[in-house]
């Protein structure tokens, strides 16, 4: 039983609730054009492209005065309560189990535990406590799996031999971890960003500096393995089957490596029932392809980026730039161990 | 897989590499290298047939159209012989053709229409030399196709075919290659298929092992775009140019029916021989007076037999798509590699005219 595991069991559970049909009708509503009314499915629009989760609809909510005279022509039509509160519902289980996850972490770094609220910068008005109604025992288990983190015995031994680690202003700890995923994740993903790089060469092991590196990196995989958590989860609630990409779709497969920042990969797709053309980047894919008769890779990763060319004389093209994860739900593998 | 070989005189390489297995150290060597098992007896018959199968292709630059089908049915039949019984390492069991004309009176009006029964699967011709090409081939006993079917599925004909037979649908379509950046993909205009009423992706499922290679076709305005799978193989057919085409299957009531190219080859040449052969009353009013046109397409056939049939051949031989091409075409590639560059250095200056305007 891994992470992974353990999150696939409650994702199982969340595809046969009641909630997950709930959700699934008032995400299609709010998606769905159609010709009677022109501003049906801009509501929706808005509110993918936050990749918040439950919250993105919450957040479009609250500011869609805001977002009608941004974005005229949109005309964004507030939610009903009742809608709200399917939302809210979805989101304070995240919320519940993020919590855990951060004090897990208070217990051993208490001044980076925030880092695990990955929704601390998005402020946005909670009506309810409500939540999707599962037995604890899911709960239980995720908690449990995630403790056995790698990233968690990292920071122990960080801190065995650096105490002082556990003085670092909270703040330097959240923008280091929040500097070191921005350069990971704004450069071609196969190259190690200069500022790491460089960070790697200056520094003899054992120094000072780099046992701060080796915690704020595990700390990082740690923020990643939440998102990549909740993702998981929203993706599930919401009974969306996981974009499959694979010897149907896949005509090009244009990079594929395996170094200091994990496994990724290029593909070129031609978008089919397995994946759409709407998919957005920072969501969760299988990848199942066989390459030659002898090499597979069946396995499920993030997708770090994507874009789609559609109509013109060479037919409808999606690139992805895919990042493997782990079962400790973690795309920068092993990172936190370098 | 294919191999491009540059050649000044494509007919003498191609011969050049048949006659090598006209020599027994040769054919000794071919079974050493590819750690085969051979009946030492099958020497005299492969090297007997593949001369005499020269002499005969020889012979048919030299010979009218009153005699030529038969020509070259005879060096077809020997060149079948000696290569397949190369490959197989024995004795192909062979006492008939292996295959029968149907001539009816109505049949008598025209190339076209006439039948062809495929027979004696056992000690038949035709059906050992399909086994040997295609052993996982259909069984197609007693089976009858019409000239036109198998006339259609010849790519070098496609057009000649269109022109001549108004009415019918040709069963190979061109595909045109594109490169584009770093990725090729492949098209078939809608233009090559104005013989088709529906121009939907049902026509694919025609094209053996379709899907096994190709992602599922897109519809453009003019064409549907084709990309290759991952894992995928040549399924194409080639005409003596090297021009890529897909062959659709053969309808026949209950079933689709692909035949391989060399075999098409051979039904043909047997069926113009017979005609030439026994039906003097048929060939000799259509070789002199004939007025519908029929004639120049069954010229071309026997032209290009002369020249493709012996790669078609080799090709099974050395289990190659074998191109005889005088030079290399050029191959025009846009390639937009930088894209990301340009990318940024279009918001680049587009930020920069926005601040020295403001």
């Amino acid at each position: 039983m891994s992470l992974r595991d353990s999150t696939y069991k409650l994702c199982n559970y969340l595809r046969r609730s009641i909630y997950s049909v709930e959700l699934k009708n008032v995400i299609d509503k709010l998606n769905k054009s159609n010709n009677e009314n022109i501003n049906s499915g801009h509501f929706g629009y808005v509110a993918r492209h936050h990749t918040l989760q439950f919250l993105s609809y919450l957040y479009v909510n609250q500011n869609y005065l805001k977002m009608n005279q941004l974005m005229a022509p949109f005309n964004l039509t507030p939610l009903n309560e009742k809608e709200i509160n399917i939302f809210e519902k979805g989101h304070n289980l995240l919320l519940k189990i993020n919590k855990i996850f951060k004090d897990e972490l208070f217990k051993i770094l208490p001044n980076a535990a925030s880092i695990l609220e990955v929704y601390q910068k998005v402020n946005v008005l909670i009506n309810s406590n409500d939540i999707i109604d599962l037995p604890i025992s899911y709960i239980d288990e995720i908690t449990q799996q995630f403790l056995t983190h790698s990233s968690f015995n990292v920071i122990r031994n960080s801190i065995d031999q650096l105490p002082k680690i556990k003085e670092i202003p909270k703040e330097q700890l959240i923008m280091g971890v929040d500097l070191l995923l921005k350069e990971i994740n704004q450069g071609d993903f196969f190259e190690v960003p200069e500022t790491i790089r460089k960070m790697n060469h200056m520094l003899p092991i054992g120094h000072l500096a780099e046992n701060i590196n080796r915690v704020i990196r595990a700390l990082a995989c740690l923020k990643i393995s939440t998102q990549v958590f909740n993702q998981l989860i929203y993706q599930a609630a919401k009974n969306e089957k996981l974009s499959v990409l694979d010897n149907s779709n896949i005509f090009r497969i244009v990079k594929h490596i395996n170094f200091y920042l994990g496994e990724v990969v290029k593909l070129e797709v031609q978008p089919n029932r397995k994946c759409n053309s709407f998919e957005l980047p920072l969501s969760c894919c299988y990848l199942n392809i066989e390459v030659r008769d002898d090499y597979k890779i069946k396995d499920l990763f993030w997708i770090a980026n994507n874009s789609f060319s559609f109509g013109h004389e060479i037919g409808n093209v999606g690139k992805y730039w895919l990042r493997k994860i782990d079962t400790e739900l973690n795309y920068l593998i092993d990172f936190n161990k370098r | 897989m294919i191999k491009k070989i540059i050649s000044e005189n494509p007919i003498f390489d191609i011969w050049q590499m048949i006659l090598h297995y006209s020599y027994p150290n040769n054919i000794i060597k071919y079974y050493k290298q590819n750690k085969r098992e051979y009946e030492i007896d099958i020497i005299d018959i492969v090297v007997n047939s593949l001369l005499q199968a020269n002499e005969f292709f020889q012979v048919s630059n030299e010979v009218s159209l009153n005699i030529l089908p038969m020509v070259l049915y005879y060096g077809a039949t020997n060149l079948f012989n000696g290569l397949l019984t190369l490959i197989s390492g024995k004795e192909l069991p062979i006492k008939t053709h292996g295959l029968k004309l149907i001539m009816t009176e109505n049949e008598k009006k025209g190339i076209g229409p006439l039948k062809i029964q495929i027979l004696n699967p056992n000690n038949g011709a035709l059906s050992n030399f399909l086994n040997k090409i295609d052993p996982n081939t259909q069984n197609i006993d007693g089976q009858v196709f019409s000239f036109a079917e198998l006339l259609g599925s010849i790519p070098s004909l496609k057009y000649d075919f269109e022109n001549c037979y108004e009415e019918l649908k040709p069963n190979c379509i061109p595909v045109e290659k594109v490169k584009i950046n770093d990725s090729d993909i492949e098209r078939i205009s809608f233009n090559e298929l104005t013989r088709f009423e529906n121009k939907n992706i049902e026509i694919f499922r025609n094209i053996k092992n379709f899907e096994d290679n190709y992602l599922e076709p897109q519809i453009t305005n003019n064409y549907f775009v084709l990309r290759k799978k991952i894992k995928s193989k040549e399924i194409g057919i080639f005409d003596e140019f090297g021009k890529k085409y897909f062959q659709l299957g053969i309808n026949k009531s209950k079933r689709i029916i692909h035949l391989p190219q060399p075999i098409l080859f051979l039904i043909c040449l047997y069926s113009l021989s017979n005609l030439a052969r026994y039906y003097p009353k048929f060939w000799n009013p259509f070789i002199n007076n004939d007025s519908t046109g029929e004639r120049q397409i069954i010229e071309k056939f026997l032209h290009i037999s002369k020249r493709y049939l012996p790669n078609l051949l080799l090709n099974v031989l050395n289990n190659k798509i074998l191109i005889f091409i005088r030079s290399f075409e050029e191959e025009i590639i846009i390639k937009r590699n930088d894209e990301e560059k340009e990318l940024k250095e279009l918001i680049r200056k587009e930020i920069n005219k926005i601040l020295k305007i403001k």
